[in-house]
């Protein structure tokens, strides 16, 4: 059954493997030639916008056609009438479809994870977002194990929503804004709180390099003695009049310092930093396997129950 | 004649899509090594009832028995143990012949390679040849090979005369003698081409609007019908008038066919209480007929099945019932007759 499963997705693992080595020429030239000569930008922020859609596209790639793709033309009616259930017909597919869209994934997690650092080295003031802050989501989301777990979610998306909707252009077509929505929702909303953020609150209103190296989350003049805004009140970025009319004469962060005491008012950060992220990208990529492992359950329940 | 376990057998089978019956209250009981025919119009529910029983649908109500095994998701020896053929005749394109059998041989534990080989071989279709680049003919022979090859103990196949040529039906139908002869397969056949049928099947099920109309062995079905034909505006002959199947006026003649031995609504018709219980083969009696003003012919397959078909069913749609008037031959009903 490997060589069947094999020699049914042949077309499209192929399809995939091609692009991810287009991909990594482009990625390559790029990288290479922007470290050489520093003051050239091969590509614009668009192109760095496809970049993030890549684990969605090419998991959905290899998933939608899985179940729909038979399907769409019949061909589990031959499938399914031999001598394996179509479980395990379905369990061959999908580890080896799995298979190729993790270490397709794996691929592309490395080159991406060697060309931001090259391009982040070579032009700190303007290339695209990648400062060279890992943790920050413009590189976070092109680097380490969530690249994988992304491939992977869009993998099982595909071939659920293939197994529900039957139809691979539709499945894919519906596809891709599930996954967008999924990926912000998650970014905007869960990773900030994966891992508890720091909370630094100083009164000289100058970031620690910490922060500066970290993901700022939120900052801003907070009254003395909290480190959050009070219920009902929201992140002040702008100072209070008493404390800005008295740094107009200070000179220095300590004097900067005097009229925040004077205000009753310090600057707090709060920010993950640069060493969560591990923790931050091993639990994202739980979050994903997690509704990877919900969308193989209701891929595994359609195609059971479907008939003729 | 020794009853052991039926191949197939189905009672108040019946599948619903959406607001429609594709089959209804189907009732029918096929013993083992014979060859069944199972014909009706386009739409009937012939394809329906095969895929119910292929395991590739699941019925809507009623309860069904392939192999001694109820409905349900098919394991995997049982599904070794059934031959399919898709209606579409679904292949990989993309594959070639020799891939297509590679396909067979890795999925299926009782794969016979060489009679697969042999088979494509006398059709003179080359191994390296694309499924995509085969004729429709060539294709379904391809298909065909696949059930075959696995050496099933049942065979379900869906119009497997369709897309082949008269030659080759006539090979086709000696392979499936050739398999029930060497492995005991049973095979259950739909088809058009009743003519064909009456060759090589000893049992028939007609199926009209999505139900069973008569199930029986072949030769009972052909002794205990008649044809009557008298003038028009005769009074009938027949006192029961159940038994008649269909009477058909064109001109100044009047065409009937009826049912002797049993009542209709014995054992051999659907929906009766019996209807699981397989037919006895009672002695049959000549029709009661002698107003000499009526002629009795025996009637042929064809024939009969174009009664039923004819015939006014409760619960069919009202177009049916003009075409028993009329006498007018319904297009979907019209059988490929030789």
């Amino acid at each position: 059954m490997t060589w069947v499963a094999w020699r049914v997705q042949r077309p499209q693992l192929l399809a995939a493997l091609g692009a991810v080595a287009i991909l990594g020429i482009w990625l390559a030239a790029t990288g290479l030639v922007t470290g050489h000569d520093q003051t050239w930008k091969y590509w614009t922020d668009s192109d760095v916008y496809v970049l993030y859609a890549l684990p969605g596209l090419l998991g959905l790639a290899l998933g939608t056609p899985l179940v729909a793709g038979e399907t769409d033309r019949g061909t589990q009616r031959l499938a399914w009438t031999q001598s394996m259930t179509r479980t395990r017909w379905l369990v061959f597919k999908l580890c080896l479809g799995g298979l190729a869209a993790g270490v397709l994934s794996a691929a592309l997690t490395g080159l991406l994870e060697w060309w931001t650092t090259a391009v982040s080295l070579a032009a700190s003031t303007d290339s695209g977002g990648f400062s060279g802050i890992r943790i920050e989501p413009a590189a976070f989301d092109l680097t380490g194990m969530v690249v994988v777990g992304y491939t992977l979610f869009a993998f099982l998306l595909g071939a659920a929503l293939g197994a529900v909707i039957r139809r691979p252009g539709w499945a894919f077509a519906l596809g891709i804004p599930v996954f967008a929505v999924a990926r912000v929702v998650v970014e905007d909303w869960v990773r900030p709180h994966l891992v508890a953020p720091i909370t630094y609150a100083t009164l000289s209103g100058i970031a620690p390099k910490a922060v500066l190296n970290g993901w700022l989350l939120k900052s801003g003049f907070v009254a003395a003695g909290r480190t959050s805004p009070a219920p009902g009140q929201t992140w002040q970025t702008r100072p209070p009049r008493s404390y800005a009319t008295c740094t107009d004469q200070a000179r220095s962060p300590a004097a900067d310092a005097r009229c925040a005491a004077l205000a009753h008012v310090h600057v707090v950060y709060q920010f993950q930093p640069a060493s969560h992220y591990w923790a931050l990208q091993a639990a994202e990529t739980a979050i994903f396997a997690g509704l990877g492992l919900l969308l193989l359950g209701v891929t595994v329940i359609a195609v059971r129950r479907w008939a003729s | 004649m020794s009853t052991p376990a039926a191949a197939v057998e189905t009672l108040g089978l019946g599948k619903r899509y959406g607001h429609t019956w594709g089959l209804q209250d189907c009732s029918f009981r096929l013993p083992p090594g014979r060859i069944a025919g199972l014909v009706g119009p386009n739409g009937a529910g012939k394809s329906t009832l095969l895929r119910l029983l292929a395991g590739i649908s699941t019925p809507t109500a009623g309860e069904m028995n392939v192999l001694g095994r109820p409905a349900g998701i098919r394991s995997a020896d049982v599904l070794a143990r059934i031959g399919y053929l898709d209606q579409e005749r679904p292949l990989y394109r993309g594959f070639r012949v020799s891939e297509m059998l590679r396909f067979g041989r890795e999925l299926n534990p009782r794969w016979d390679d060489a009679r697969a080989r042999g088979h494509l071989d006398d059709l003179a279709i080359s191994p390296r040849a694309r499924i995509g680049r085969l004729s429709g003919g060539q294709q379904a022979q391809v298909a065909l090979t696949m059930c075959l090859a696995k050496r099933p103990e049942l065979l379900l196949l869906d119009e497997p005369v369709a897309a082949l040529d008269p030659p080759a039906r006539d090979d086709l139908m000696h392979i499936l003698l050739q398999s029930v002869v060497d492995d005991g397969a049973t095979v259950l056949l739909s088809s058009h081409a009743v003519a064909d049928l009456a060759t090589v099947c000893d049992y028939v099920i007609i199926l009209s609007a999505s139900r069973v109309q008569l199930a029986g062995e072949l030769d009972d079905v052909l002794a205990s019908h008649w044809t009557l034909v008298g003038p028009a505006g005769a009074a009938s002959p027949v006192p029961d008038d159940a038994a008649v199947i269909s009477a058909v006026t064109t001109g100044r003649q009047t065409t009937m066919i009826f049912r002797a031995g049993q009542p209709t609504t014995g054992s051999l018709l659907s929906g009766g209480p019996a209807a699981g219980a397989p037919a006895p083969r009672a002695p049959v009696t000549g029709p009661p007929v002698t107003d000499p003003a009526w002629e009795v012919i025996e009637p042929s397959l064809d024939e009969i099945v174009l009664a039923y078909l004819r015939q006014r069913v409760p619960g069919l749609p009202q177009r049916l019932g003009r075409w028993v008037r009329g006498g007018q031959e319904p297009d979907s009903a019209r059988m490929e007759a030789r």
